[in-house]
């Protein structure tokens, strides 16, 4: 199943190929996060250091809705150190809910979510929380965390094979399982990131970000 | 499922002992040379070089987004980010300059803070 999801999200996305949510001027960003609950697909571009507008296109497996969207990340603020760099975003979506669960048989509606995100990383430790609020008429709201800490074990130059552990937290509240808890395992060559985690229910995630 | 985290987990080991080495060899090698390395594009004989310490830098991204701002520019001819010590090499064109003014605005434009810059006239 985990090798089905891994081929299918290379092959579905390599034709249009990234885990920050800005660029740098004039860059695109393809990401696809993969986990027990949702599979999502974004691209998008950034004008800026700190705007990037695009597509973003999300499946919820137990609640059986995609949602597309016009997603609008924003870098707030930005604190570079020598040795550090610390941000925060605000993450907004509005679009269209597609969903034939139970007796909303290909029902439309309009859907949007808003999140706020931060993150702090040096080269040898990374820390992050984010958050969204998600809203679909009638159909679903409900509002999720995560939180994630990693470290470096080694130091490489740039171009090298880079290698993160990870431990994630994530809260859900709306599911069987409200908290669950991911070791992960991240991956970052030249311009490809690559996360592979399993949570306390042997549930499995894969995330990758490929910028252009 | 045992295998498949062992498997992994072995990996990431060998990986990092590999990149530790490696690690070890670059800081070595970097404290006896004075020799000028342009990763990206060229050096011109006769132009300027400009060292600039730059805050903010902490992955390849950050590089890449570095390498991609400056290389558009027509008065540079290489560059060359060093995440280790936090500097920026840029090789300039022969009879070109840029200002410390620009060299900033173009560093803030992508996300990332100057702490000082040096020439070098080649």
């Amino acid at each position: 199943m985990f090798i089905k999801i891994l081929l299918l999200s290379i092959l579905s996305f390599s034709s249009v190929c990234f885990a920050r949510p800005v660029s740098y001027p004039d860059g695109w960003t393809f990401m696809t996060k993969n986990n027990s609950e949702i599979h999502s697909a974004h691209l998008h571009y950034s004008p800026t250091f700190n705007k990037s507008l695009g597509y973003r296109i999300e499946y919820s497996k137990s609640r059986e809705y995609t949602v597309h969207t016009l997603h609008y990340n924003y870098l707030m603020k930005r604190w570079n150190t020598r040795s550090s760099q610390a941000n925060f975003y605000t993450k907004k979506g509005i679009g269209i809910l597609h969903t034939d669960f139970e007796s909303y048989e290909s029902k439309l509606k309009y859907a949007g979510y808003f999140g706020v995100s931060a993150d702090w990383e040096t080269r040898r430790y990374f820390a992050s929380y984010e958050n969204r609020a998600f809203i679909a008429e009638k159909i679903d709201s409900h509002f999720s965390q995560k939180a994630k800490i990693g470290i470096a074990p080694y130091i490489g130059d740039y171009g090298d094979l880079h290698t993160w552990l990870m431990f994630e937290v994530s809260h859900n509240p709306k599911d069987t399982d409200t908290i669950t808890y991911s070791p992960i395992v991240r991956f970052f060559y030249e311009t490809n990131l690559l996360e592979f985690g399993i949570n306390n229910n042997n549930k499995f995630s894969f995330n990758y970000i490929k910028r252009f | 499922m045992k295998k498949l985290i062992t498997t992994l987990f072995t990996l990431i080991f060998l990986t990092s002992i590999n990149s530790y080495a490696q690690e070890q060899n670059h800081e070595n090698h970097d404290m006896n040379k004075e020799e000028i390395i342009i990763r990206s594009g060229s050096i011109d004989p006769n132009g300027m070089l400009l060292k600039v310490a730059v805050e903010g830098m902490v992955c390849d991204f950050c590089a890449q987004a570095i390498e991609k701002v400056f290389l558009k520019k027509d008065e540079v001819v290489g560059i060359t980010v060093d995440l280790d010590n936090q500097n920026v090499l840029i090789a300039l064109k022969e009879d070109t300059n840029i200002s410390d003014d620009t060299v900033e605005e173009l560093f803030i434009n992508a996300g990332y803070n100057v702490a000082e810059i040096n020439r070098e006239k080649l």
